[in-house]
This record gives structure tokens, C-alpha cells and sequence, in this order.
């Protein structure tokens, strides 16, 4: 069983720590570089996780475990409008962040008001590109109750945060209270306190649904998949983006457009096989990323025969 | 500053009483303002916000915010911010003689300066009312754009919703704009 953390420290024999977690069989799953310091978020095998420690230790950084790292998260806002952004969507999103996760935030385009709010099938597909999506919604319980078809109808785990401190609807298994329209930072203790909250939330839905994969595995992890992407496919160092190749529960999507990665993974094998022989491969019709859904073990057994 | 809010349980109501408060201190209105009244009826979404402002400010005269030296005709403002205002409504009187020397130094003929001292170049309550109208909006929920505004010398209220405000809701923004 593998062990996320995020590594904080100086540059200065960073490198250290990254040959550690190779030869120890863990994958490196970010890693940001700026100025003189270095964030990395790394995956490790729990047996030999006190090595890394006492080698953070020694390193003088700071080493905490990060529950979502791995999983892709979109925070879904009701707009784009000064009423909730940047307050309080972005600090969720920065707090999801410092937590592992890859976040995304999207605002509906019609997403307020008790009787005027409505969600298309182009933003749900949107949301569903991800693992989790999080709902900010408002104060007002009335209004939450008049908007759960917004995000009923989402085929993924759904974290709800809304004002009232509690909140019962059939169908939503999550839901943090307290955190409204906010139109200032969250930064006191009582609203830190609340994003532990939140982010024990959104661990379990991504725990649900790692468990529910694991019911049919994946023939393939999505780190190692990762791993063989960058060492074998030319490009993929080359893009500029700050998280070129992000890691799913079920797969990986790259930032890629897919007529260029195709290309260039024709001939990349492994264990014998041709990549796309292990995950389907498409390109997402909003984003023009490349996503990769890895096969389940029994769907991979049918193609077989 | 005074929030007082009503029509919602209480622990919305609390949630909007930060809300208000935060919202006032962007736009840093909160010592300029005596009371806010916040209605909310979430069943058929109206709601009303009413602003008191504490005092209503002198306009400012020219001679408010400048020096005028007779010796060097010159117009000395104390801050840039008046200059455009000063200049268009010189030029708009005459164009002969008046040069902007400086950023705040305006030459000017003294049987000119005599004549525009005494007029107005700021309204500093107009500005005041402008920002009280954006944190009233920020207030208020997105969705509710139907509004219903009543403006005064001291107060303005705005009652708003989703569908089209009813004469009961007017009749209410009525008796907030009223209250004391």
C-alpha cells in the first residue's frame, strides 16, 4: 500500500529525496520548482515511508502526509460573478491543493437563483472529467434544497458546502456546513478547522471510490502508467503546463492534444503489450486533453478471449 | 455600524451579518454608514437592503481644494484627483489664459478665478451613494435582479428578486426605506 506526502523544502539536494523514493519503488507525482524552493508530492510504499521521513529530516523540510494526492478535484462554483469568487471558491481550492489533490475550478453559467438555476450537459460532462466534484453553494437551506438537481444527477462522488449547518437530501452522501457565501478569506481558525472538515469529507469519497474500483482492478496503477508516459513519450517534458500528465482514481489525462499523442505512443510498450492494449484512450471533447481510462482486470480478461 | 437583519432563521441571519459587514469593509463604507437593514424571504425570494448613510457631506468648491496665488496667476490643487474636474469647467467658461502649467498647477486669469471660486467641482455624497449601491448589490443574492430602488438624501433601499417584485414587497421596501 503506497504512502502520499508532500515534501516542502530548499532545492539544495532535493535530488536526494527523489533518488530515495525511485529506489525505494515510489513514483514522484509533482513536482514544483520555484526559486530556490521545491514542493514535491510523492507516493512511497508504506513499509519503507520512515526512510523518506528521517531523509526530510535530514534535508531540513517539511514532510506531511496528503490524503488526496493522486485525484483530481473540480470545485464547482453557482457563477463566475464577484458574489462568489474569489471568496470563498479559491481558498477551497488552494486548501484541496495544499492537501495533494489537482483542482479545477469551474463557475455554471446559470447556476443561481432558487427558480432560474440550471445545469447543461456540457458542464456536467465537464465535471465529470474528474474523480470528485465539490459543490459551493450559499447560506440559504431553502435554496440548497432547490438546486440538489444540480449535482444529483453527477455520476461522481459529490462533496456538498453550504451554510446551514446541516443538510439532509436523499442521494448526497457528503456535506460540510458552515462554509456560505464568504466574501473574504478564510483564513481564522474557526474556517481552517472547517476545512479539515471539508478535506475529511472529501477523503472519504475518494477512499469510496478507490474502494469501489478495487472491487474490479485495474490491470495497470495510474502512477505506473504515469511513469512509463514520461519516460517513453517525447513531448510530454516539453509541455508547459505546471502538471502536464495528472493523475486520476481510474487513469490519467494528459495535456496533450490527442491526434499528437497518439503519434507518439504507437510504438511504447509494456510488459509486452502496446499501451493502448491496457486503457482507452480519447480526447475530451471540452478540454482537447488526452484522457486515459485504464482497463478493469475483468474487462481486460474479456478482450482477451 | 448597525446590521440588523430579519425574515431568516438565525443562523442564517448570522451568516448574513458577516457577510454584510465584510462586504461594507471592502468597499470601506463602514464609517460612513449608520445602519443596515437586511430583509430576506427565501420562500419567495425577495429581498430588501436599506442603507443609512451617517451624514451627508458639503460639496466641494474650488476654493475647497485649491490655492490661487494672484502674483503668478497660477491655481495650486491640493490633490490631482480635482484637476480634470477644475479644467473642464474652466475650459468649458472660456479657454483664453488657462494653461495646466503642472500636473496641479493651472495658470489662470484672476477675474477668472473670481468668477468660478464659489462653484462646485465634487459632490463627495454622490460617490459615497455610487459605493453604498455596489455593496448593496454585492449584498444581495446574484440571482436576484429584478430590483425595486428607492433613493433619498440619507437612505437608499433596493428591494430585488428572481421574478417580478409583487406591491406587497414594494409596499415592505417602503416601510424599510421609512424606519428608523
Amino acid at each position: 500500500m503506497f504512502k502520499m506526502a508532500l515534501f516542502e523544502g530548499g532545492l539544495h539536494r532535493a535530488d536526494e529525496l527523489e533518488d530515495l523514493v525511485d529506489d525505494i519503488g515510489g513514483f514522484l507525482i509533482q513536482k514544483n520548482v520555484t526559486q530556490i524552493d521545491i514542493t514535491l508530492i510523492i507516493a512511497v510504499p508504506g513499509e519503507d515511508y520512515d526512510l523518506i521521513v528521517n531523509k526530510a529530516k535530514e534535508l531540513r523540510g517539511k514532510l506531511v502526509e496528503v490524503p488526496l494526492a493522486g485525484s483530481e478535484i473540480t470545485i464547482v462554483a453557482p457563477s463566475l460573478g464577484k458574489h462568489h469568487l474569489p471568496h470563498p471558491v479559491c481558498d477551497i481550492s488552494e486548501y484541496i491543493r495544499r492537501n495533494g489533490a489537482v483542482t479545477n475550478v469551474m463557475g455554471l453559467a446559470r447556476g443561481v437563483g432558487q427558480r432560474i438555476n440550471q445545469i447543461t450537459a456540457i458542464e456536467k460532462g465537464m465535471i465529470e472529467e474528474a474523480d470528485i466534484a465539490v459543490f459551493s453553494l450559499g447560506n440559504f437551506s431553502r435554496c440548497l434544497r432547490k438546486k440538489t438537481h444540480l449535482f444529483l444527477d453527477i455520476d461522481i462522488p459529490v462533496v456538498l458546502l453550504g451554510g446551514p449547518e446541516q443538510f439532509n437530501v436523499e442521494g448526497l452522501e457528503y456535506y460540510v456546513g458552515g462554509i456560505g457565501r464568504r466574501s473574504q478569506r478564510l483564513r481564522q481558525k474557526y474556517d481552517l478547522d472547517l476545512f479539515n472538515k471539508m478535506v475529511d469529507e472529501i477523503s472519504k469519497a475518494v477512499e469510496n471510490r478507490r474502494r469501489e474500483i478495487e472491487e474490479d482492478p485495474l490491470i495497470l496503477e495510474p502512477m505506473y502508467l504515469k511513469k512509463i508516459l514520461e519516460e517513453n513519450v517525447e513531448g510530454i517534458d516539453k509541455i508547459i503546463s505546471p502538471i502536464p500528465i495528472v493523475l486520476n482514481v481510474d487513469g490519467v489525462k494528459v495535456k496533450m492534444p490527442l491526434n499528437q499523442f497518439k503519434e507518439k505512443i504507437k510504438n511504447v510498450e509494456f510488459d509486452g503489450r502496446k499501451i493502448e492494449e491496457y486503457c482507452n484512450i480519447y480526447q475530451s471533447p471540452y478540454s482537447k486533453f488526452t484522457i486515459l481510462k485504464i482497463y478493469t482486470k475483468s474487462y481486460f480478461d474479456s478482450l482477451k478471449k | 455600524m448597525e446590521i440588523i437583519v430579519e425574515g431568516l432563521p438565525e443562523k442564517e441571519a448570522q451568516g448574513y451579518v458577516v457577510l454584510i459587514n465584510d462586504i461594507m469593509r471592502e468597499f470601506e463604507i463602514r464609517r460612513s454608514i449608520e445602519k443596515v437593514f437586511f430583509y430576506g424571504d427565501t420562500e419567495n425570494f425577495v429581498f430588501i437592503a436599506s442603507i443609512r448613510i451617517k451624514k451627508v457631506l458639503e460639496p466641494l468648491r474650488i476654493e475647497d481644494v485649491a490655492i490661487y496665488n494672484p502674483e503668478k496667476e497660477m491655481l495650486s490643487v491640493e490633490d490631482e484627483f480635482y484637476v480634470p474636474k477644475i479644467l473642464s469647467l474652466l475650459w468649458s467658461l472660456s479657454k483664453e489664459g488657462v494653461e495646466q502649467e503642472d500636473r496641479t498647477e493651472i495658470k489662470m486669469p484672476i477675474e477668472l478665478y473670481n468668477r468660478v471660486k464659489g462653484e462646485v467641482v465634487y459632490y463627495p455624497t454622490d460617490d459615497l451613494k455610487k459605493n453604498v449601491q455596489e455593496a448593496i448589490n454585492r449584498v444581495l443574492p446574484e440571482a436576484a435582479r429584478i430590483k425595486y430602488i428607492l433613493s433619498a438624501e440619507k437612505t437608499i433601499t433596493v428591494a430585488s428578486s428572481e421574478n417580478a417584485i409583487s406591491e406587497d414587497s414594494k409596499k415592505l421596501a417602503q416601510k424599510y426605506h421609512e424606519r428608523d
